[in-house]
């Protein structure tokens, strides 16, 4: 595979436009860390973006920084951090790059609470499948000039166009206790954290990991708020429920956030996205070797050996979604099939930013 | 601000497209002038256009079906909630239907479990919250007309509210929608899972004010009460004082409910409609909201007094009680009402500014209400930058109109100059539409108009909105057809 790694966002620009004019189709990537996610890149010249690296602008007052699409996280991480800030949406993979975590839509434990990457990007610079550069959003929080493009942008994974820039909340980090409710079983453990997550309590963190029968609660925030809430947890839902210690704590949800970590290697591993009181039925139906429920059971993190038995179907009757992590073999449909009227309008959205079908075709469905 | 030139051939067929509509929806259309005068603009009141006819389907068939007919017939439609838009998001067009949603008005499910409801577009954002109150829940996002404005109307201007800093936006707060498109289709993105499954079409449809289909239906993430919720009312010297204090609050970490600011002039306007008693002296008022536990609101609440007084604070009042916090804030929902009655008209601006130039703008605005001659009070979410200037003006005065406008464009072109933006929440409607290119080159808007094209072609989704110039979508001619063959050829065109 033909590698180009332009510097910058006029080498972007003058790279696509090239590859529009000739028809060349380009695969994007950051560092290349989810490649394995979505169909493996159909075209033969790889666009790498983690040349454009470096912040641009933080202003940690205004919770608001701008980053060269190729920084890593690891390197915007440790910026915020310096201001106790954070990615609200906790993302993880040190070495990937802001611009693909963006667009691959990643997400960790602290998702259902605190939004995903969509509602985190304020606003962003790309260069689209002609080799136009164009600017969406802004650097506010409140702001509803024309499309909402930056909610499109994250989980495009590249087919639509090559982020160059980009703008971000950073958020307070707070205190972080996170409680254990140890040896109940799944269909103890599920309807727990269900209620927890509809109580005034104001979770970060809802996870059961059924092979150490652990269920696992963060609360965040003000020192005396989480110690109040934590009080209360015990007091009106489990007075069992044990506070970990800051770095075991800290441990799970690293592993949460990976997913990976939680189970055997080399496996299939499917990711779901379920109306949290499906979560059982939807472990009946698909009878996975193993499993993690994270987002109060709106995420279901399913491990099988070999195949998922037409895990798809059975996802959609109980109105969810499924995305392959990874799998021993390749899959017909690593991502949600569509049903057609969607499929058709998502080939017109793609048509408005790609029209000559050059950005990462076949990466998200085969004929995009 | 110029709407598009009537086409004379719809205007001619009128009579035929009533006829058509009525079949389609028997006890729904509304074809008599004296009665279209009720539907003639929405509340940017300066802006009338009486539709060909209005037409009030009571189910998404039945908007399908309307739809379905206007693509057919080349006939333009704006769609319309309860026609709260403060930047003329439902004018209607003169040479098109206006298609009410307020008749399809069902909650049709309250789902707790998952922390969802599912609702028709014409519920208004209230019943939402009314629906779920009982059992300790609520929908987040209160903008100030929520008593009217309907769902549908939330999604499609990505509406706000006071407590957008610490609970988002509509955007940040739906989990899906069913969507008509404009040639009958409907569509579902999203449901009561989280996250898309495929693009965020979802996402790229809210705040699309109606350019881009119609909302048939919408699935809102309902939040649990907190338990206690706090008012504080804080008097400074100084608006930098206030917004001093904003920062300072919001660097240690808290995120309050809500932080509003007003300046002199509001609270004057207040003071004279409706006394609520805010401090006389002050220069600028601050009213932060904390909630959640009654220790944690507690804990804020003396580390917000405290950073107020660090900044000059002349007085600060904490509500002891729910009545005492309603008191508290009465007085900054009865702001828009007390500007209003100060001078015959109002024009109620929306920008968002990054904080840190709260001072420096409301300086320069001052400069500017002088060199126009027209007054102008401030309220602000200081939280999140969002101003409203409210300019004052006189309709009957020849030329105050076409005035207050040029002020309210110097505005939010000194918002964008500081890095904000140009609306926060009311859109950009017909209000804001010629001011788009102060904030988008021409290459920003055309991306933005090629997204349209993939929706609605022919343009017959409320036109003169949002985007200054009419941009035709031409179908064959731009694609690219490489060796005979188009691109995606399986997929039907629109």
């Amino acid at each position: 595979m033909r590698v180009l790694k332009p510097d910058t966002e006029a080498e972007v620009q003058d790279a696509i436009a090239t590859a529009f004019a000739a028809r060349t189709e380009l695969a994007l990537e950051g560092n290349g860390t989810k490649s394995h996610l979505g169909h493996a890149p159909a075209a033969a010249t790889a666009l790498k973006l983690s040349g454009l690296a470096g912040i641009t602008m933080y202003e940690p007052e205004e919770m608001v920084f701008t980053a060269r699409a190729g920084t890593t996280l690891a390197e915007v991480e440790a910026a915020l951090a310096k201001h106790n800030q954070q990615l609200a949406f906790e993302p993880s993979g040190d070495n990937a790059t802001i611009g693909g975590i963006i667009a691959a839509g990643i997400a960790g434990p602290r998702r259902f609470a605190a939004g995903a990457a969509r509602d985190h990007l304020l606003g962003f610079t790309a260069v689209n499948g002609k080799g136009e550069r164009f600017k969406a959003g802004g650097r506010v929080v409140k702001n509803v000039t024309g499309y909402d493009l930056p909610k499109l942008a994250a989980g495009s994974f590249g087919t639509l166009f090559a982020m160059t820039e980009v703008t971000l909340r950073a958020l307070p980090k707070g205190t972080s206790t996170v409680l254990a409710v140890e040896g109940w079983t799944a269909s103890q453990a599920l309807p727990l954290l269900r209620a927890i997550a509809g109580s005034p309590l104001d979770p970060t963190g809802l996870a059961y990991v059924v092979d150490a029968s652990l269920a696992l609660i963060r609360l965040e925030g003000q020192a005396e708020g989480v110690a109040a809430r934590a009080a209360e947890l015990r007091r009106t839902f489990v007075r069992t429920a044990r506070t970990l210690d800051a770095e075991e704590g800290a441990s799970w949800f690293r592993k949460l956030a990976k997913a990976e970590p939680l189970f055997a290697p080399a496996t299939g591993l499917w990711r779901v996205s379920i109306p949290p009181s499906r979560a059982e039925e939807a472990i009946a139906a698909l009878k996975p070797d193993n499993w993690v429920a994270d987002w109060a059971g709106g995420l279901l993190m399913l491990e099988f050996a070999s195949t998922a038995p037409r895990i798809h179907e059975t996802v959609r009757a109980l109105g969810g979604h499924a995305t392959l992590i990874r799998a021993p073999e390749p899959v017909t449909e690593p991502f949600p099939p569509l049903d057609a009227a969607t499929l058709a309008l998502t080939a017109r959205v793609k048509y408005a930013f790609d029209p000559a079908r050059i950005l990462s075709p076949g990466r998200m469905y085969k004929d995009l | 601000m110029q709407m598009p030139e009537l086409d004379s051939r719809l205007l001619e067929r009128r009579g035929e497209f009533i006829a058509a509509l009525l079949a389609l929806v028997p006890d729904g259309v509304i074809a008599d002038d004296d009665a279209l005068v009720a539907y003639d603009c929405d509340a940017l009141t300066a802006y009338r256009q009486k539709p060909l006819a209005v037409v009030l389907p009571r189910t998404a068939d039945e908007v399908s079906a309307v739809l379905a007919y206007c693509s057919a017939n080349k006939l333009k439609l704006v769609p319309r909630g309860a026609g709260t838009s403060l930047s003329g998001g439902s004018l209607p067009v003169g040479d098109g239907i206006l298609l009410g949603l307020s008749r399809m008005n069902r909650i049709l499910e309250v789902d707790l479990e998952n922390r969802c409801a599912v609702v028709e577009p014409g519920v208004t954002n209230l019943a939402i919250t009314r629906a779920v109150e009982a059992d300790g829940f609520y929908y987040a996002p209160d903008p100030s007309s929520q008593i009217a404005c309907t769902i549908g109307g939330n999604v499609a201007e990505n509406s706000g509210g006071i407590h957008c800093l610490k609970y988002g936006l509509t955007t940040n707060n739906l989990l899906g929608v069913e969507f008509a498109l404009i040639d009958g289709t409907r569509v579902r993105f999203g449901g009561k899972a989280l996250d898309p499954g495929g693009l965020d079409l979802l996402g790229l449809i809210t705040g699309g004010e109606g350019l881009l289909g119609v909302v048939t239906e919408v699935t809102v993430r309902l939040r649990a009460k907190p338990p206690e919720a706090k008012a504080l009312l804080i008097a400074f010297p100084s608006i930098e004082s206030a917004g001093q204090c904003v920062a300072d609050v919001i660097a240690t970490g808290i995120i309050p409910a809500a932080m509003e600011i007003m300046d002199r002039f509001a609270m004057d306007a207040l003071e004279a409609y409706c006394a609520p008693g805010y401090p006389k002296q002050a220069a600028a008022i601050l009213i932060a909201e904390l909630d959640g536990m009654a220790v944690e609101v507690a804990a804020a609440a003396a580390e917000v007094e405290k950073i107020a007084r660090q900044n000059g604070a002349l007085e600060c009042r904490a509500s002891a009680s729910d009545a005492e916090r309603d008191q508290i804030w009465a007085g900054r929902k009865a702001a828009f009402a007390a500007a209003g009655r100060i001078a015959p008209d109002m024009l109620c601006m929306d920008g968002t500014i990054p904080r840190r130039a709260l001072a420096s703008v409301l300086s320069r605005m001052t400069e500017m209400s002088k060199q126009f001659g027209l007054p102008v009070a401030n309220v602000f979410h200081a939280g999140d930058g969002n101003l409203h200037p409210l300019i004052m003006y006189d309709v009957m005065k020849d030329g105050d109109l076409a005035h207050a406008e040029a002020f309210g464009a110097d505005i939010l072109k000194l918002c964008v100059e500081v890095g904000g933006v140009l609306t926060g929440e009311h859109g950009v409607g017909v209000e804001k539409r010629d001011l788009m290119p102060l904030m988008f080159t021409p290459d920003d808007l055309a991306q933005q108009e090629a997204v349209k094209c993939a929706f609605d072609p022919q343009a017959l989704l409320n036109p003169g909105k949002v985007f200054p110039s009419l941009s035709a979508c031409v179908e064959g001619g731009a694609m690219h057809v490489h060796h005979g063959r188009m691109p995606f050829p399986n997929l039907p065109r629109l």
